[in-house]
Order: C-alpha cells, then structure tokens, then sequence
C-alpha cells in the first residue's frame, strides 16, 4: 500500500472529505481488454490510461461497453483477453482494495431493510476500518438528516449519495463511478462537480462514466469515448472537439446549384460531404472546409455572399463519434 | 478474516429477519411441542404413541425437527439476498477474494444457525416438561434421553442453516432459491417417500438423514402403512454423519462456485 501511496507529510485532512492529500497517485491502465459473453462482443481490444490529478469522463451511449469495462477493472467480470492494472497490479491482487479503490456501480446497492448508516458500517467493518469513519464520510457528503432511515424508501438521489459515501469509506486514491449523474438535479451536479474536482486536486484518479456529455462536460478534464465496445476517442475535450469534420455555412443565391456542384467534391475521408439547406439561400456542408467550398463556387461562376466556419461543438462531436448521427453524410 | 465475520454478524443484526427467525424457533420448538403435549400425541390423527412412552417423547420432539425448513430458507437469504438487492457488487470489492466472504458467512450463519437450534430445543424442552406437568402426564423418558433428542435438534437445525446457505449461493436468484428450497423439503422430499422404488433413496436424502437423526419415523410409518413398504432409515449415527456431509458439500460448493461468475 504504501508503494502506491503516500500521505504528504504536514499536509491535514480535506476538511470537507477528511481525506489526506497524496503525493503521488495511482494510474489506472486498460490494456487491449476484450469480453465477450457468448458470442457477443461487450469489449473489444479496449486500451486507455486514467490519470492521477485528473477527472476523467467515461463516454458512450447505453450499451457501449462502460459498465463492462468498469467491472473488468475492478475484478467483478474476467475478461476474455486483455487486463486491467491499478498501480500496477490487477484489482483481486492489491493488498488493501477497498483502500486503494473508492467504487460506485449501482445506485440501487442496498438493502432496502437496512439504514444508510448500518449499510456502511457493515462495508467499514469489511475494510478493517473503525466503524466512526462511515459517520465521518455521512458528515462528508451531508447526508446526517437521512442517515439513520432504512435505504427503501431513498429517493435516486440518495441512493446516489450513499453508493459514493460507500466508494469514499476507504478514502481510496482512484474513484471510479458509474454514471453518478443519474438520477441528480442540476444543483446535485454542480455539488457533484465541485467534490470530484476537489477529489482530483488532491491528487485522486477519478474516473466518471456517462452517457450524456452534457452531464459531465463541465466536470472533466480528460474523456474516454467508447462505443460498441470500441474506443472511440480519447484526450481532452478541446482534442474531441477536433476530432470532428469540419463544416461551413454559406449564403447564395445559387444555393441549388451550388449544391449540386459540392456534392461532387471529395472530402478527406473520402465520403461525399453532406450538405444541409438550412434556410433558403443558405446551405451548412459537413466534411469541407471553406476554401474547398469557395473555389467550388468560383470554378463554376457561382455567387456567394457569405462563407462562415461553422464549429461543431462538443455535443455534436460526442454524437459522431458514438454513431448516433453518423449518417446521412 | 475476523474483520469479515464481524461484517456479516452486523449485516445479519442490521435487517430484522433475525427476529422472525427467532419467533419461527419459539414457534417451531416450543410452541409445536407445546400444542402436542397438550393435546396429547394419542389423540392426534393418525395417533401417536403416548408420552408416557418413549416413542412418544421421540415422535413428539421428532416432529419438531420438522421445522428444519425455517432454517434452511434462512440461510439460503444470506447469499442470494445480496445478488436480490445488488450489494454482491459492493461485497465482492471489499473483498475480492470471494471464497473469503462466502466462508465468514458460512461461519456467521454457522453460529446463527446453532443459536436458532438451541432456541429451538430450548423451548421444545420447556414446552414438554411444563405440558407433561400440566396434563399430569408421567414421562416416558429419562432426561438425559430427552436432552440427547434435544441436542440432535441443535445439529440439524445448525446442518439445515448452513445447507440453505450452500444452495443459495449456489442457486443465486433468491424468488426460486426460498420457492424451490421450501416446495422440496415441506413436499418433494416427503412425497419421494411415497413412491415405490423411489422410496428406497429417501432415506439418504437430507430429510430421511433428518428422521434418523431425530429418530422420527412417523412418516416412515406412514408410508409403510399406505404403500406396504417403506425403506429402513439410517442409524442416528449415520443420519447425523450424513446430514453434516450435505452441509460441508453446500458450503464447499458456496466458497468454490462464485470464484469465476461474472458479476454484472
């Protein structure tokens, strides 16, 4: 354990999480993992790095292979090739996981007869930990006034708050959350937001999946896409929004016919580009950039009154790279 | 380890199954016997011997050893609770090495198990003597006999607690582990019984290793009476040792079987 981590000497505790600033932190390293169940490939030849300082953000639609890769880090599901290293070593060989990870999986983690108090006791005592620390981390996360009620009658939003009172117990340097969102009202995500910041600034590997970018985009410095099992993109969010074709807006008169020329032109990736008629006389086309488009028009003696960059922005990116408007150009 | 048998004691004490089963031990031990007695074993139909007979103290507390289901289903919930409510995830991170949590609960219900075994003979004791005094019954039995029968109640409550935990764990979904559990023990094994030629394994099943081991033949007797033959149990001696074998084969299926399920 102290391999991986080590308190700064001198340094106290977060008065918010009461958590110990770390020095150095824990990287989390997928490498080529692949799952199939059956003959259904969840995971295919998946390799990222999660870094220590850093909120990552998780992406892809339902489906994509998240929650499978998730679980494979985290020892629950064997993966068919491929492994997962935290620190180093896999998750079933770190000799303190619960204090080394902070997980969140579910939000529907408990039992319904049991008090959010007991439920974390019960995990406190299966860490080696004094049974104070579950008070300590209910003080953390404002959740005294529910504390003492029995889990079934939470509202999601509890129920949230507790599976990351759980992930918190072993005040792990690596977080991994499966989608934390869910189920949280905007000021629930700004708290979420500041806290994983905080976590992040301490020194923690936090990583946060989702499948809305919206949710997470103002929390994460770094993004992990996947989709169908496949990664996508990885880097920072200015490095996604690159990633996606270009795309102008141009005013003519001779929309039309413009439009019949552009249709011709060869993008980079050597799909013709699509070209949408916004307005009359207006047409937004994806896939060219606008010298492309104003030589187009100039080699065939058409008129054009305005030629403006059109940026995509991230959502949009998000969108092309897991497919779900990949399409019609 | 230690540190997860004290998980499962508080996750055990944190619902309040623990008080039911407690009610279904005082229900099942003394309040049966109880009833018995008062009534009078001669006077229930089909009648049984008299207590003031061995035969009777045996079949009166043998009956009791039928309430072996309580046990059983409770120890089935230990496992299958936590895939019913999605803390297994949870569980298995705290404590990777599966085999661990599945042996501190195995010990937890263990323990358990012998508390609900001696409720259970307890009262089945004190619900006796105090119907037998009641009624001005003599007894048929020294006390040390009834303490034997009492002590083998202790053992297959205990066996059944620990064999319900082996099932659970291997059978995961707790709706068919509780249905199947309780429809094979309260009917499927005694209907087994009935059956010529089937018959002749009841008495190596968990419920035959039962009735030698409480030494109640009532049902035996029954199925002798109805079908012309019924088969010969096992030995008290046997049917303790085979009864404690189911239970080290559930708990060794427990500790084994979850090591390379998938959890999703």
């Amino acid at each position: 354990m102290s391999t991986i981590r080590k308190p700064v000497p001198g340094d106290h505790d977060n008065p918010l999480t009461g958590m110990t600033k770390t020095s150095d932190g824990v990287r989390v390293q997928v490498r080529n993992l692949t799952k199939r169940f059956g003959d259904v490939p969840a995971v295919t030849n998946l390799s990222f790095t999660v870094e220590p300082g850093r909120v990552t953000g998780f992406l892809g639609p339902n489906g994509a292979g998240k929650s499978t890769t998730l679980r494979m880090i985290l020892g629950l599901v064997r993966p068919t090739s491929g492994d997962a290293l935290i620190g180093g070593r896999r998750y079933v060989e770190l000799p303190q996981p619960a204090r080394t990870v902070g997980a969140a999986l579910d939000a529907s983690c408990c039992h319904p007869g049991i008090s959010a108090r007991d439920h974390l006791r019960i995990y406190c005592d299966m860490a080696g930990l004094p049974v104070r620390r579950a008070d300590e981390v209910i003080e953390a996360l404002e959740m005294s006034g529910f504390a003492g009620r029995k889990t079934g009658g939470f509202s999601t939003g509890m129920r949230q708050r507790l599976a990351l009172a759980t992930a918190l117990l072993g005040n792990a340097p690596v977080l991994l959350l499966d989608e934390p969102t869910n189920g949280l009202d905007p000021g629930g995500i700004a708290w979420l937001r500041r806290f994983l910041r905080q976590l992040a600034d301490e020194g923690r590997t936090v990583l946060v999946s989702s499948h809305v970018l919206s949710e997470v985009e103002q929390m994460v410095d770094r993004v992990v896409v996947l989709n169908g099992g496949r990664l996508m993109a990885e880097g920072t969010l200015d490095e996604l929004a690159a990633v996606t074709v270009p795309a102008v807006v141009v005013q003519s008169p001779d929309a039309d016919l413009l439009a019949a020329r552009l249709a011709d032109v060869a993008t980079t990736d050597g799909r013709p580009p699509r070209i949408d008629n916004t307005n009359p006389g207006t047409l937004r086309i994806h896939g060219l950039d606008a010298e492309q488009v104003a030589d187009t028009a100039a080699g065939s003696g058409l008129r054009v009154y305005g030629l403006t960059p059109y940026h995509t922005d991230l959502e949009q990116a998000f969108l092309q790279l897991t497919g779900a408007e990949r399409i019609t150009r | 380890m230690s540190h997860l048998v004290r998980a499962e004691f508080r996750r055990l004490f944190a619902t309040r199954l623990w008080i039911w089963a407690v009610v279904a031990a005082v229900v099942f031990g003394g309040g049966l016997v109880g009833l018995l007695t008062v009534i009078g074993p001669e006077n229930v139909n089909p009648p049984l011997p008299g207590l003031d007979t061995e035969a009777g103290i045996r079949a009166v507390l043998g009956l009791a050893g039928l309430g072996v289901i309580a046990p059983a289903l409770f120890g089935a919930t230990a496992v299958t609770s936590e895939y019913r409510h999605r803390t297994i995830s949870a569980t298995f991170l705290f404590a990777p090495r599966r085999w661990s949590v599945l042996a501190a609960k195995l010990f937890a219900y263990l323990v358990a198990g012998v508390a609900y075994g001696l409720i259970t003979a307890t009262t089945a004791g004190i619900a006796l003597y105090a119907g037998m005094a009641v009624r001005d019954v003599p007894t048929g039995a020294p006390l040390d006999v009834v303490a034997g029968l009492l002590l083998r109640l202790v053992v297959a409550m205990a066996a059944y607690t620990v064999l319900g935990v082996g099932i659970g764990a291997l059978v995961r979904n707790q709706v068919i582990a509780l249905a199947g559990l309780g429809a094979y023990l309260y009917m499927g094994e005694n209907l087994l019984l009935f059956v010529p030629g089937v018959n002749v394994a009841y008495p190596f099943l968990p419920g035959g290793a039962t009735a030698a081991l409480t030494n109640f033949t009532a049902l035996t007797q029954v199925a002798h009476d109805t079908t012309g033959a019924a088969p010969q149990l096992l030995s008290p001696q046997a049917g303790a040792g085979l009864l404690i074998a189911y239970a080290v084969a559930a708990a060794l299926l427990a500790i084994v079987l979850p090591l390379r399920r998938d959890v999703t």
